[in-house]
């Protein structure tokens, strides 16, 4: 076997592992709450995930890979060796996942996000020092995980006041959520619809211009927002008896069906790049060498989605079950805010190229719920956990991911 | 498992402030017989429902000391926890004085002056409203928690609050009517029995004074 061989082999095992990760908890963390909520069995969730993922990941989720794969380590510290790239990447997926395996097993609240930028800022510093790493790229990024989880929150406040003053304390609950609900579904189908045909990685006849992406985009959000508002009627005629408001939340499972899709189809289009973005970088330099502009390969990305569907079957369908459980304090309508606003800022942070953490968004979006006096309780020790997961993940994977690349360098 | 929303979301403490009140209101709902037996001058009676009164409110302090277990310094939660914790003891002050108005009953056999009578009853019943009306507001809690505290459920709460203070008000002017018959009977009565009777009418009119506070902690809850 050669070594070029070895190399492909030993990131596509990374690769998957890494996705494995991400499928068996971040996924579950994401559509906890529907299933939790009873908007979806265990089972659907699980259909409804694969589909979504793999329709994030394929269809939006190519910035952020590409933000990964080529936007981090600056191309002037590469020099032109293509096998240097090649075994750094390689040894960046294996850093992050040896991390994400000691965070699982220990039960920390780390996020996979973190774990591979962390190592691949790392391989950046061992290559070329300070000059090795495109500050300005890890600066906005770094800044994101601040600004994501309190958009999250701040959107999640707003959204669930608005919905408590208009639907829930309406003096007609179901009929205010008739016309509310296809409003909210038109904000998830544009974005879907946006992030997908906004001149993404993957060039394809699909690819717009600004204007035009946005004009088809609230189209579809119409024809949409049109579609929800029929099934809501049709709805709205079999809840059965109980108080107004009993029978508009339960007219919200309807819609957190929506949000779960939506929620799988934000965290296919930023998580999915986690495993894809360093694999993407590793399969180009040794197809094409060392260039400033990394091509996305379409496989990439599925064998990256194709991981995360492994970690779901095998795995994540017990940590939504455990989710499930515990998340019954969240009513309907809550989920369903705090899912809206989560999965709206991930994909907004998607069709911009930068890796955020969508479970610490979705944390920050649950946070955002409670301040608005709507949930009965929320242990906040949860937030110093994952600050403190944040101080230690970076250095972690950065420092393995440097060590491995040095000793892999050692020995080649 | 790296599951940070399953550790975010717990179990709410709330549900157990309904528990709570419906152990302090079987508690409570000894007093009315316990003044039955008095007034048929049932000492036995007396002592075996004091003594039912005071295990049961041996149970409500097991289930009051459960509501504070779980409401640990880092738990955010819709009320104000020092608010929710004041909720707390003011509920479970309501079956610590119906204890007292039992042990106080068997500490000294009383009688109940002829004129003091209808007006005991009446007394007791009113009593016995005010703390009903606290235990209806408590039953919105939940309510109110799924309207995020506003709206008509709000209102609903603030309508019971103004309810439970009229019922409390009711309740303290029969507890004057008592007093007064109570005192136009001292030339027949011993000193000490007097002492007992107007340590006995507090502890009763407490029971009504503590199912108010009760309502004005409530009021806080909505206006936050």
């Amino acid at each position: 076997m050669d070594a070029v061989t070895i190399i492909l082999a030993t990131c596509v095992v990374a690769g998957l592992y890494t996705a494995w990760n991400i499928g068996a908890n971040d996924v579950a963390n994401a559509m906890g709450t529907s299933v939790g909520s009873g908007a979806l069995t265990l089972r659907h969730a699980i259909v409804v995930a694969v589909v979504f993922e793999l329709a994030g990941a394929v269809l939006a989720g190519g910035n952020v890979t590409r933000t990964l794969s080529d936007g981090i380590v600056s191309t002037a510290a590469l020099g032109d060796d293509p096998m240097l790239l090649a075994i750094g990447m390689t040894c960046c997926l294996i850093a992050a996942s040896v991390w994400l395996h000691l965070a699982t097993t220990a039960g920390w609240p780390v996020s996979t996000t973190q774990s591979v930028v962390g190592a691949v800022l790392g391989f950046g510093l061992w290559l070329g020092g300070f000059q090795g790493v495109d500050w300005t790229i890890l600066g906005r990024i770094g800044l994101s995980w601040l600004v994501s989880p309190i958009l999250g929150g701040f959107f999640a406040f707003q959204l669930v006041s608005f919905i408590q003053r208009r639907v829930i304390n309406a003096p007609d609950s179901v009929h205010a959520l008739r016309t509310i609900g296809p409003i909210l579904t038109f904000v998830m189908a544009f974005a879907i619809t946006f992030a997908t045909i906004y001149e993404g990685a993957i060039p394809s006849p699909l690819t717009f211009e600004a204007p035009e992406a946005v004009v088809i985009a609230a189209a579809v959000g119409c024809v949409g927002a049109l579609i929800v508002r029929f099934v809501l009627v049709r709805r709205s005629a079999l809840l059965g008896p109980g108080s107004d408001v009993d029978r508009a939340e339960r007219l919200f499972l309807v819609l957190q069906v929506l949000t779960a899709c939506y929620v799988a189809f934000a965290h296919g289009s930023n998580d999915v790049a986690n495993a894809a973005g360093p694999m993407a970088a590793v399969f180009a330099a040794v197809r094409d060498g060392v260039t400033d502009d990394i091509h996305v390969p379409f496989n990439v990305l599925l064998i990256g989605a194709f991981g995360i569907v492994l970690g779901l079957a095998t795995f994540g369908f017990r940590v939504m079950a455990t989710i499930g459980r515990e998340i019954t304090a969240l009513t309907p309508s809550r989920g369903f805010s705090a899912e809206l606003a989560a999965a709206t800022t991930i994909i907004t942070a998607s069709v911009l190229g930068i890796p955020v953490s969508t479970t610490h968004t979705l944390v920050g979006a649950v946070v955002g719920v409670g301040l608005a006096r709507s949930i009965g309780a929320l242990n906040l020790r949860v937030l110093r956990g994952i600050a403190g997961s944040w101080l230690a993940t970076i250095p972690f994977t950065a420092a393995l991911a440097a060590a491995l690349v040095a000793l892999a360098s050692l020995l080649t | 498992m790296r599951i940070p929303l399953a550790n975010l979301l717990v179990k709410s403490p709330l549900p157990r402030v309904g528990e709570l009140m419906t152990a302090v209101r079987t508690c409570a709902d000894k007093v009315p017989d316990l003044i039955d037996h008095l007034v048929r001058a049932d000492q036995a009676g007396v002592e075996r429902l004091a003594k039912e009164t005071s295990i049961l409110e041996g149970k409500a302090d097991e289930v009051k000391n459960r509501a504070r277990a779980e409401m640990p310094v880092r738990l955010f939660l819709p009320v104000d926890r020092r608010d929710l914790l004041r909720l707390v003891s003011q509920i479970d002050a309501i079956a610590d004085c119906a204890e007292d108005v039992g042990v106080l009953l068997t500490l000294r056999p009383l009688t109940v002056p002829e004129g003091m009578r209808p007006y005991l009853a009446e007394f007791v019943e009113h009593v016995m409203h005010t703390v009903a009306a606290a235990d209806d507001l408590v039953r919105i809690l939940d309510p109110l928690v799924k309207a995020g505290f506003g709206g008509s459920t709000a209102e609903q709460a603030l309508a019971l609050v103004d309810e439970l203070g009229r019922r409390e008000h009711e309740a303290d002017k029969r507890q004057d009517q008592c007093a007064k018959a109570l005192f136009r009977a001292e030339a027949s009565m011993p000193p000490v029995a007097i002492f007992m009777w107007t340590k006995v009418l507090n502890k009763i009119g407490d029971m009504a004074n503590h199912s108010e506070n009760v309502g004005d902690q409530f009021r806080l809850f909505v206006a936050r």
